[in-house]
């Protein structure tokens, strides 16, 4: 059973994401796991369960559901359009 | 010998052709090199809803971009046989016609100049994060969206 405390995190966010945040970063609790993570997200910002969204911990691409730490940055990366 | 310096890749603004002409002078002393690829990204006024494309505004995750480019441009080297690469991207507003992407392969013959600046735009394109917000004529935006 997962009795893990909540930590908290800084979440940064870009393109339209940050436009749905309403800021450039915030601080959230969650439980320790990337998971736990989108879930209270997408409870907070519903307009985020339509997008497209790529998760990042502390600068690398997340693609499974790994753990987290206190003060992780995760990062909310919408598809990439530079060039 | 192979040069493989990090380099500035951020410009604020567009990248203006007169700082194109001088990267490619600096390169005259390399006597070396036998062939330079170029590419230029130049903003396309499209039409999106009836309204003409203006202007991208640029943004990017520089913490997570940085070393990303660092390893695109390491593989780069490992696959083709340069003697040095250069990449350069906006950031902030770029109009119409300006440049907003400028990359430079230089080699002793054509084939890896050529193959490896092509190979590099894509990289680029696919894996750094970086995104464009669109500013159409009635002041209204969108988000780009890459072919």
């Amino acid at each position: 059973m997962n009795v893990s405390n909540p930590i908290q995190i800084k979440l940064v966010a870009f393109g339209v994401l940050q436009e749905i945040i309403g800021a450039p970063s915030i601080f959230i609790s969650c439980d320790p796991n990337l998971e736990s993570c989108k879930e209270n997200l997408i409870k907070q910002y519903p307009a985020l369960a339509k997008q497209a969204i790529q998760y990042a911990i502390n600068h690398q691409l997340a693609s499974e559901n790994i753990a987290l730490t206190n003060g992780s940055e995760i990062a909310l990366l919408p598809p990439f359009s530079g060039g | 010998m192979e040069e493989k310096k990090k380099k500035k890749v951020f410009i604020d603004g567009p990248i203006s052709a007169q700082f194109i002409a001088d990267s490619i002078s600096k390169h005259s002393s390399k006597k070396n090199i036998g062939a330079h690829n170029i590419f230029l990204g130049q903003i396309r006024q499209d039409k999106i809803n009836d309204e003409q494309v203006i202007a991208i505004e640029y943004t990017c995750y520089k913490e997570m971009a940085e070393p990303i480019l660092d390893a695109i441009r390491e593989d780069c080297f490992v696959k083709y046989p340069l003697t040095c690469l250069h990449i350069y991207h906006s950031l902030g507003l770029v109009n119409a016609g300006e440049i907003c992407l400028f990359v430079f392969t230089s080699s002793a013959h054509r084939q890896a100049a050529i193959e490896a600046c092509s190979y590099l735009v894509e990289r680029i394109k696919k894996e750094v994060p970086i995104w464009g917000k669109e500013i159409l004529s009635d002041t209204s935006s969108v988000w780009k969206n890459n072919q």
